[in-house]
């Protein structure tokens, strides 16, 4: 689809005439279009280039979903969708589901418009494109009619599937008589922008660019205080409840707080640093056991998609059990976010992460790619010792060692990335990641299967475990055994592919040069 | 993406209409929907305004040796795309017949579809030969026109025959009545012949409408001019019985 941004609305028949006698026009039809623009907190639709409009008709909503097919997508359903989950099954729910995944769609924006289309027939009057003049304003969703703020009238020329030559010389000739240029954005980022409003303020990555020769005190302060952004950013959403990916965030910032601080620690003084290891660590014990339960849960509710409608039954009291305690493990974590504990550790962290010269430790002053350069190697190191070390034999306590080894490079990386040449360090971070979700993965099945066993203990011991349910909680236990093997099998691949990479002794070598401090000139 | 052909061993018993009307309504509601006008005669792309032609013919399409995608066009509503008919496809016999797997070629083809449609119907030419032994491969689902009359049925009897020769274990196979006219002694009589035939009818009938037969005037589905009339009901009503069907599973298979 093309979109022009007029400046002026041109008169129906100045587009007529601009196209052409090529075409038999139909129309205008003239109506008036209310869309509502949905996108998840981290706008994974608009970020993309699509967009999620719910149109309502009447008692009926449809959605278009626009963007990731060469064609849009439409749906029509009884009410708007919170979760891609909620929609039937098929492409729509597929292709939507690959963009937000379990993300909730909050309304971002209003548009009402004023439209007059046209269809373009060919000599067998087959519509062979579609030309759309748009003429709207846009508010926030919760905001009166007078807030609207007016929008660009939009012109669109829509190609039809196998007639996209048509599309194309009607849009051509309507450049060239308007001087117009085809716009990149959609309607849905323009209303934003009409509001004033960013179309994705929120990003989980941690996109920083650091400066080799700052003081490492400071560097790390500013790494750690972009962490403690996203973690006020998703409080909200999970006191709301909103999505599970609010927690997920919440606990990988949390994380890598956690890592920053541990591994670097001779940067501050140990002193004002040791009470805030504390309180991070109470945070990650406080928030593990919903996340854990949401784990479980998003794990059950796909594997019970794709079993028969019986064995999915059985599976009830199982689910019912999970969401009883997941229930209590939210209010538990509410409360911890809502206490008078957790607002000192936040305004004390805060003071601490925006001081310039106090609490400095022995490290401090270095300049951070030396001290950077020293832990990487260090950490690189052992991953690579660790791994060496595992055999097909090895216990999963094992594996959570190099696990854990994996993920405190792989967070060193993360932190320290705009230090290092690209083209070196993305390629390494590209198959640890691989490497550490297969670890991930596989140290998640271990628990869920442990979990699965306790949980059926503790439904045999209130009598709720009828032998259907029994036997299904057992294929599922089989299922994930199986899923086991197969990780531990992908991870002997994935570590030699890592271990073995050229870019991670180029890397070791670059480190070296520069912990000795002889760094080549860029 | 589920494939309904839609089939009769007869010529003029309302395939075309029964493949045109439910793709219209599959798309909807908003589910992508492809339609493949097998026949020759084009009678499914004339309705639609498109053009029976496909570039380079029906030969290079089912060989896998053509981009099937740029050869689907749009219809004129959302979410309904064709595969026009050609002239060619008269001697698709013949192209299967050279081919290594002649029955499993046409599901090789559709393949690549898989994840642009949820609904693909096929719209069938009358006759048994080497492309329809093909579709009962091909498809889930075989919906079967049939007339209500003696002579309807026992074309019918035929067709379960030879899906018996044919491997087609998981076609689940849905006949229908269409073209029914209560008035007609005939038709109401041939309704109790049913009992003879080894698995049941769908419930819905498709009523003998003018409706239908002006869908050649208005070159459109029949909800698209005449929506509340009986015959365009009676195929929302077939539609919403087949997907229920579909939902659960379960089909009336050609075997027990
Ligand atoms: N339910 C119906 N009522 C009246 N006429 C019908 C009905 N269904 C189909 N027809 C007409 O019968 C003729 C053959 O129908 P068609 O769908 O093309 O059959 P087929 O595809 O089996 O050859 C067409 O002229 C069509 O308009
Ligand atoms: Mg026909």
């Amino acid at each position: 689809m093309l979109c022009f941004v007029l400046n002026s609305t041109p008169a129906p028949e100045a587009l007529r005439e601009a196209v052409g006698a090529s075409f038999r026009w139909q129309g205008p039809r003239f109506s008036r279009d209310r869309l509502t623009y949905l996108d998840t907190f981290d706008g994974a639709l608009l970020r993309r280039g699509c967009s999620l409009a719910v149109r309502r008709e009447g008692r009926r909503t449809a959605l278009i979903l626009a963007g990731p097919t060469p064609h849009p997508l439409h749906l029509r359903m009884a009410a708007s969708p919170a979760f891609a989950w909620d929609l039937p099954a098929g492409l729509f729910r597929q292709t939507l589901s690959r963009l937000v995944n379990v993300r909730r769609l909050f309304p971002q924006v209003e548009v009402h418009a004023r439209v007059l289309g046209w269809d373009l027939l060919n000599p067998d009057d087959k519509t062979v494109a579609r030309l759309v003049l748009r003429q709207g304003s846009a508010r926030l969703p919760p905001e009166p009619p007078r807030r609207a703020r007016p929008l660009p009238p939009l012109l669109l020329v829509t190609p039809l599937k196998g007639y996209e030559d048509e599309a194309a010389d009607a849009a051509e000739a309507l450049r060239r008589t308007f001087g117009l240029e085809a716009c990149p954005r959609g309607e849905a980022e323009l209303a934003l922008e009409a509001v004033g409003k960013v179309p994705w303020p929120y990003s989980s990555a941690l996109d920083l660019t650091l400066d080799p020769e700052t003081p490492a005190h400071l560097a790390v302060r500013q790494i750690l205080l972009r962490l403690f952004r996203i973690l006020q950013a998703n409080e909200e959403g999970i006191l709301q409840d909103w999505d599970t990916e609010f927690l997920h965030d919440y606990r990988v910032a949390l994380r890598r707080t956690r890592s920053a601080v541990g591994q670097l620690k001779g940067v501050f003084s140990q002193g004002e640093i040791r009470p805030f290891q504390g309180e991070l660590r109470w945070l990650a014990d406080a928030t593990g056991p919903l996340r854990d339960l949401d784990v479980y849960l998003l794990h059950l509710a796909g594997y019970r998609e794709e079993l028969p409608p019986e064995a999915d039954r059985a599976l009830e009291p199982l689910a019912r059990l999970l969401r009883a305690r997941r229930q209590e493990a939210y209010r538990a974590l509410a409360r911890t976010l809502r206490s008078r504990r957790y607002r000192l550790f936040r305004e004390g962290w805060a003071s601490f992460l925006e001081k310039t010269h106090e609490g400095v430790g022995e490290q401090g002053h270095l300049p951070i790619s030396r001290v950077a350069g020293r832990r990487i190697r260090k950490a690189m190191k052992r991953v690579l010792a660790a791994g060496e070390s595992v055999s097909d034999a090895s216990p999963p306590e094992e594996l959570h060692r190099l696990r854990i080894a994996c993920k405190k490079l792989r967070y060193l990386l993360t932190f320290f990335q705009s230090l290092y040449p690209g083209p070196l360090v993305s390629p390494l971070e590209r198959q640890l990641r691989k490497l550490q979700d297969t670890l991930g993965t596989y140290h998640d099945l271990v628990g869920q299967a442990a979990a699965l066993e306790e949980s059926a203990r503790e439904l045999v011991g209130r009598g709720q475990a009828p032998p259907e349910t029994l036997l299904a909680m057992g294929r599922l236990v089989g299922q994930l055994e199986t899923r086991q093997v197969l990780e531990r099998k992908a991870f002997r691949k994935r570590f030699r592919a890592f271990a073995r990479h050229p870019s991670r002794k180029s890397f070791l070598e670059l480190l070296d040069l520069e912990v000795e401090g002889l760094r080549p000139p860029p | 993406m589920q494939t309904l052909a839609v089939y009769n061993i007869k010529g003029g018993v309302g395939k075309t209409a029964t493949a045109v009307n439910l793709a219209y309504l599959a798309a909807r509601q908003g589910f992508p929907t492809l339609i493949w006008d097998l026949d020759p005669q084009g009678a499914a792309s004339f309705y639609f305004r498109v053009k029976p032609k496909v570039k380079g013919g029906g030969k290079k399409l089912l060989l896998g040796r053509a981009d099937l995608d740029s050869r689907i066009k749009a219809t004129d509503f959302e979410g309904l795309d064709i595969l026009p008919a050609d002239f060619s496809y008269r001697h698709l016999d013949l192209v299967l017949e050279n081919t290594k797997e002649p029955v499993r070629q046409l599901g090789k083809v559709l393949a690549p579809l898989r994840d642009t449609y949820d609904f693909l119907f096929l719209d069938c030419a009358p006759s048994i030969s080497l492309v329809s032994e093909s579709v009962f491969r091909a498809a889930d689902i075989l919906l079967v026109p049939t007339i209500p009359t003696p002579l309807s049925l026992r074309t019918l009897l035929q067709l379960l025959k030879s899906l018996k020769e044919v491997k087609a274990k998981r076609l689940g196979v849905y006949p229908f009545f269409c073209m029914v006219d209560r008035r007609k002694a005939l038709h109401r009589k041939t309704a109790d012949l049913v009992e003879e035939i080894p698995l049941p009818f769908l419930r819905t009938e498709i009523p003998y409408s003018s409706a239908v037969e002006q869908m050649g005037i208005h070159r459109a589905p029949v909800h698209v001019f005449a929506r509340t009339s009986p015959a365009a009901e009676a195929y929302e009503a077939l539609w919403r019985e087949i997907r229920r069907w579909m939902r659960l599973g379960k089909g009336y298979f050609t075997r027990p």
